[in-house]
């Protein structure tokens, strides 16, 4: 009997331990998490136009990171005690509160101290100074949400870089630059004609595919000087250029088939990637580039493969088995997760998964997904996706699914890319 | 002796001469339509050939007008199953139409006019990706070319080229619009 009762409590015991083990599987990326509360309640300054141009940068930012809920309603003095602060953002329910002051000296040079305060455990996490002029006040503001997003969430912010991209009505398509937010929209090119997939090579220099000459042709864009090169138009169709080492991988049509070439600077062709009959299309490469990541119709559908470039031999691995089109990968530039495109039932998908082809799930759904590309911080997708009736950029929290409008309406989107950090 | 001769032959010259304009003038309005179909048949003949001709410009006028209206009868485009490149013959999604014969046609008429060329525009629906939606269109453009060729039609009249998901005719998300976008198209130029 005494045996019963033990082993009885003993079953007792484990069903309790499993239970709550699920308990605790609670994690981050669960879609239903209580977002971040935080108050932005504004800079003190003379400069009251620059004050308000940092908070709402700041704001946008924050907003569009998918991990806060941001309070604006600024009821304290900027000159109140630490304490009272921090009193007044638990009241509130906020998490962290965000605060400073700014100066303007000569309608140019710009001096920001900011404060982030976490009401919690009532410390200060962050007093820090930034610099710029009055031009760069956006781009101020852009390297404060990232320094805020370090400190609470513990991976550097993606908002310090840019995303290059085509639209345009009809025949014309051009190259724009906006922020990562969708701010600051600059036009790159003006010719008049389709310019499409645009593609961040460098720093400085993208490459894109231009109808300028009639048949489609890759160029190289040098966006600090303006000069614009033809790289490649040894085909009917070249359709884009990333880069391999020092050369560009170019998938481009030839005999009748698209495969994936190596080629020069100066457009000399130096070796076969793929040698495939159908479509190799969208190369991409880790970035000690030991493998390409590619997407190949070789067995009658759109899939998407990793081929080993180390191995003499043909290696190309198929990664994704689910569905008929699966579509534009890229590879995060941590080399881990593969985000790309999937067709299920006339609607379209963007899916994430390991570079190996485990943990696939699906991030968000809607009409013309394309050209997804990840942030440098590995954890945002920039994408093009028409959701609710407006088409346009969308950036997407990998982590908890929350995608955010970063631009929208003007036309067709036809490709981006965006860039690493802009320090 | 001879001078009687001469005079005689000269005189029968002089009367077959004034006979024949006689005749003509009664029936100049018939002799002018006669003349005016001799000059179009040269003329078309002429054009043909790539002669220069005196009635150039009649000739090219009368020419590019009747191939105008036979590049109008044309159908100028053919429509492709959703992700595929292959010729075939549709009949979903309100498309129901016959690829092949709409291709023989433009082979016979690319035939009759050695003169005419073709682009063939690859274009796809917006669902697919943007770098493998041109493949697809180059490849939707190079079947078309391919038919051709196998109709006899040289390879150096043949331009292909893609445009992808980017020149929709219609830009619905549903199955017709989609299948409205799944196509080539045939422009003809000299």
């Amino acid at each position: 009997m005494k045996k019963i009762i033990v082993l009885f409590v003993l079953f007792l015991i484990y069903l309790n331990l499993s239970a709550e083990a699920k308990v605790f599987q609670i994690t981050i990326d669960n879609p239903n998490y209580k977002p971040i509360g935080i108050g932005l309640w504004g800079f003190q300054s003379k400069d009251k136009s620059s004050a308000l141009i940092l908070k709402s940068t700041i704001e946008r930012d924050l907003r569009m990171s998918g991990f806060f809920y941001v309070d604006k309603t600024q009821h304290f003095s900027y000159d109140a005690p630490f304490s009272v602060v921090c009193g007044l953002s638990k009241i509130d329910n906020l998490d962290y509160a965000v605060y400073g002051n700014l100066i303007v000296e000569n309608n140019d040079s710009i001096y920001a101290n900011i404060k982030l305060v976490n009401s919690a455990n009532k410390t200060l996490m962050f007093n820090g100074s930034f610099y710029s002029n009055k031009e760069s006040l956006k781009w101020l503001g852009h390297r404060v949400s990232d320094k805020i997003i370090e400190y609470i969430t513990g991976v550097y912010g993606p908002f310090e870089s840019k995303i290059i991209f085509a639209r345009g009505k009809g025949k014309i398509r051009d190259i724009y630059a906006c922020d990562f937010n969708g701010e600051n929209i600059e036009r790159l090119t003006k010719w008049h004609t389709m310019n499409i997939l645009p593609k961040w090579i460098d720093k400085y220099e993208i490459s894109f595919l231009s109808y300028k000459y009639g048949k489609p042709s890759l160029f190289l864009f040098n966006i600090r000087t303006g000069k614009i090169r033809k790289l490649f138009s040894n085909s009917n169709l070249s359709i884009s250029a990333v880069k391999y080492k020092n050369n560009f991988a170019v998938p481009f049509s030839k005999n009748g088939d698209v495969d994936i070439y190596e080629v020069n600077r100066n457009g000399r062709i130096i070796k076969n990637f793929t040698h495939n009959y159908g479509i190799d299309v969208s190369p991409n490469f880790t970035s000690d580039y030991s493998k390409m990541v590619f997407v190949s119709n070789r067995t009658s559908s759109p899939q998407i493969y990793v081929k080993d470039l180390s191995s003499a031999f043909e290696s190309s691995i198929r990664l994704t088995f689910n569905g008929k089109y699966n579509s534009s990968p890229a590879l995060s530039p941590n080399n881990r997760k593969i985000a790309y495109i999937s067709i299920e039932k006339g609607k379209t998908a963007l899916k994430i998964m390991n570079i190996d082809g485990s943990e696939d799930k699906t991030v968000m759904t809607g009409y013309n997904l394309d050209s997804p590309s990840w942030s440098y911080d590995s954890r945002y997708v920039a994408i093009e996706a028409e959701m609710g009736g407006v088409r346009g950029i969308y950036i997407v929290n990998t982590l908890n699914n929350k995608y955010f409008l970063a631009m929208g309406g003007n036309g067709m989107y036809n490709g981006l890319s965006v860039s690493g950090r802009f320090r | 002796m001879l001078r009687k001769c001469a005079l005689y032959s000269i005189v029968l010259l002089l009367m077959l001469t004034l006979s024949y304009g006689c005749s003509t003038s009664g029936n100049s309005k018939m002799l002018k339509a006669s003349q005016t179909d001799l000059n179009h048949k040269n003329s078309t003949s002429q054009n043909s050939l790539k002669y220069p001709s005196v009635n150039n410009l009649n000739t090219e006028e009368y020419a590019s007008k009747n191939i105008n209206l036979t590049i109008k009868s044309l159908k100028k485009e053919i429509h492709f199953k959703f992700n595929s490149a292959t010729i075939e013959n549709i009949d979903e999604y309100g498309i129901n139409e016959d690829s092949k014969n709409i291709l023989n046609n433009i082979a016979s008429f690319m035939a009759n006019h050695p003169s005419m060329k073709i682009r063939i525009e690859g274009n796809c629906d917006e669902r697919g990706t943007e770098e493998y939606n041109l493949a697809l269109g180059q490849k939707r453009a190079e079947s078309a070319k391919g038919y051709l060729i196998s109709k006899g039609i040289t390879p150096n009249r043949i331009e292909t080229i893609s445009y992808g998901e980017s020149q929709p005719v219609d830009f619905g998300h549903n199955n017709l619009a989609w299948s409205k976008n799944r196509r080539d198209y045939f422009v003809f130029y000299k």
